[in-house]
């Protein structure tokens, strides 16, 4: 299966998630095959007050975007149909006490399978999500090299996710995913390593160093470096 | 083309010709549901689509 120029690793099933406010369209094209498609549409209050609910936010995949849909193997399509199956017989059964919690714990299954799936796809497309590894790096040098950083102030995971065209979710799972560490955590590592090579330039002031690298006030660059390094600046210069 | 806003089941449900079985919940089979034109829909349900020959777009046009 190929989209745009780019190879997937498996076309037997799709998987889209849509949060709430997000649009859906659907093109019949005249004579052309009927998808064979299944949806499963649920309220946010069908999860009010379940354990399901706190956990919704974990499934980040709910904010992805079209490009970075879920491609199943024929196994995996299989899993996600029989739960999807079993939700259907459910809504055939007359509700009863019980209903509502079948359903909530089979949608929870559910989203926990596509977890493990999008899991395996970031694994099997390694030599892409390098790639995005490597222009994350790219963009992290040219955005002190270029200055921006002073105009602009420090960069959130969005600015980078929007430069290499992803959506910032699917970005900082997938960089959590092939290193380990949050995208919110290497911008921080990288601002570390470039406030300790400042610090030990003596012609350079708090001040300037903080500007330097976007913060607002020096205070905050201070605080900043005391959380990530467990010393001042100042302390950090004289124990070098 | 019209962008419809679905923010029940029940509207999903009707949009698409099918019985509505409960109101916080539903699945549709979009390869038996009849009334299926070209549409878009802004729509305030969390939604789970499994496609097998996935002619559905969704974000942004």
């Amino acid at each position: 299966m190929d989209y745009g120029k780019t190879k997937y690793d498996f076309d037997d099933g799709t998987v889209i998630c849509l949060a709430p406010g997000q649009t859906i369209g659907v093109h019949r094209m005249p004579d052309g095959p009927v998808p064979v498609a299944i949806g499963l549409m649920f309220h946010p209050d069908l999860l009010h007050g379940t354990d399901l609910a706190k956990k919704m936010k974990q499934f980040t995949f709910f904010s992805y975007m079209s490009n970075e849909a879920l491609h199943l193997s024929s196994g995996e399509c299989a899993i996600i149909q029989n739960y999807m199956d079993n939700i259907n017989r459910e809504l055939e059964h007359p509700v009863d006490k019980f209903s509502r919690q079948l359903f909530v714990s089979n949608i929870e299954v559910l989203l926990n399978y596509c977890m493990r799936f999008y899991e395996r796809q970031f694994v099997t497309r390694e030599d892409l999500n390098n790639d995005v590894l490597a222009r994350f790096e790219l963009l992290l040098n040219e955005y002190w090299d270029s200055g921006e950083a002073k105009i602009y102030g420090l960069p959130t995971v969005k600015y980078f996710a929007d430069k290499i065209c992803l959506s910032p979710n699917y970005f900082g799972d997938l960089i959590k995913s092939v290193t380990g560490k949050s995208a919110q955590e290497r911008i921080q590592s990288k601002i570390i390593e470039m406030s300790k090579e400042a610090i030990l330039n003596p012609h350079l002031s708090t001040k300037q160093i903080a500007d330097m690298l976007g913060f607002q006030y020096p205070q905050h660059f201070l605080r900043f470096f005391k959380k990530q390094v467990g010393c001042t600046p100042k302390e950090y210069k004289q124990n070098y | 083309m019209d962008i419809i806003t679905a923010d029940t089941i029940q509207q999903y449900n009707q949009f698409f010709g099918v019985k509505t079985m409960h109101p916080k919940i539903g699945i549709i089979h979009f390869y038996r549901s009849e009334n299926q034109p070209t549409h878009k829909i802004d729509i305030w349900l969390l939604c789970f689509i499994l496609s097998e020959n996935s002619r559905n777009n969704h974000g942004l046009w």
